[in-house]
């Protein structure tokens, strides 16, 4: 029912195909990951350093901060 | 109308316009993050200082997984977060869900992780998902494009995620067997809870279209 209201609503103004022609025009390939320098040379490493804290994904800047408001930092 | 649903129209609308944008500067949300398009390195979390939202009340990042958190179609992921003021004056910053991408920078599915993975406080669902609705509310005038793309995308799945953090609590819940959540939350075993699908030009079409492909 909802959706169907979507219709009316934005139907006349938006296609599918210039939608689809929208999402392909932001396909490009992406780089490919590379393992920096300062890891394989034995340097610090966010995700295998004993001070993440296991986080891989934390938002912390400091992988040794004590505070878990991400922005306070800086 | 109920506010969802208009918030989830407005995106539609919002990421459709960000769309055209980045078409026409031959990027993606990823290339967007980015410093240089073609570097990107393992373990580093883009951009430097964080997408920060005009200060507002999200906050997110992108990065690129090593061994042994790497998943099989997937280039890198965005995390999302969102502050909250439900527990204590002070802002806390909890983690909405990750955005994984695909190689040619498009979106493949939502996913939630236990709280060992990303720090912050952790909300249950209801409590989060209101927090995302106020944080929707607020005037993207001064996002950037990849800003206002990160914002659309969760108004335009508000129901998916809804549901996405339903079964990550459900998940969380038969995981624990008894335990003391704080301990369930630390749990280096438990790394995903739940996930969900995404097919952007499926959705759009829905909400600006309504028909099915």
């Amino acid at each position: 029912m909802r959706r169907k209201q979507s219709k009316l609503i934005m139907g006349s103004a938006i296609g599918l195909a210039a939608i689809a022609v929208a999402i392909d025009h932001t396909r490009h390939t992406l780089p490919e990951p590379t393992v920096p320098q300062h890891v394989t040379s034995g340097g610090y490493y966010e995700e295998d350093s004993p001070c993440s804290l296991d986080s891989p994904c934390s938002m912390d800047e400091s992988p040794c901060s004590l505070d878990e408001t991400p922005c306070s930092l800086e | 109308m109920t506010p969802a649903f208009e918030l989830s129209t407005t995106a539609a609308e919002s990421i459709y316009q960000c769309l055209l944008e980045m078409g026409q500067r031959h990027t993606n949300p990823v290339l967007e993050v980015l410093a240089q398009p073609d570097r990107i390195e393992q373990g580093v979390k883009y951009p430097p200082g964080r997408l920060r939202f005009g200060d507002g009340p999200l906050r997110a990042y992108y990065h690129v997984h090593t061994e042994p958190y790497l998943r099989s179609g997937e280039h890198g992921h965005f995390h999302l977060f969102v502050a909250t003021t439900s527990l204590e004056s002070e802002t806390r910053w909890c983690h909405v869900a990750g955005l994984s991408m695909d190689r040619q920078g498009q979106p493949v599915r939502w996913f939630a992780v236990n709280n060992w993975v990303t720090g912050g406080t952790w909300l249950d669902a209801d409590t989060l998902w209101a927090d995302i609705m106020a944080a929707l509310t607020v005037d993207p005038a001064g996002y950037s494009l990849l800003e206002r793309w990160l914002a659309g995308m969760l108004g335009l799945y508000l129901s998916e995620l809804q549901q996405l953090l339903q079964e990550r609590d459900a998940a969380l819940a038969a995981e624990s067997a008894g335990q003391p959540l704080p301990e369930v939350l630390q749990e280096r075993a438990i790394y995903e809870l739940s996930a969900v699908p995404i097919n952007l030009l499926d959705m759009l079409q829905t909400w600006l279209v309504g028909q099915t492909v």
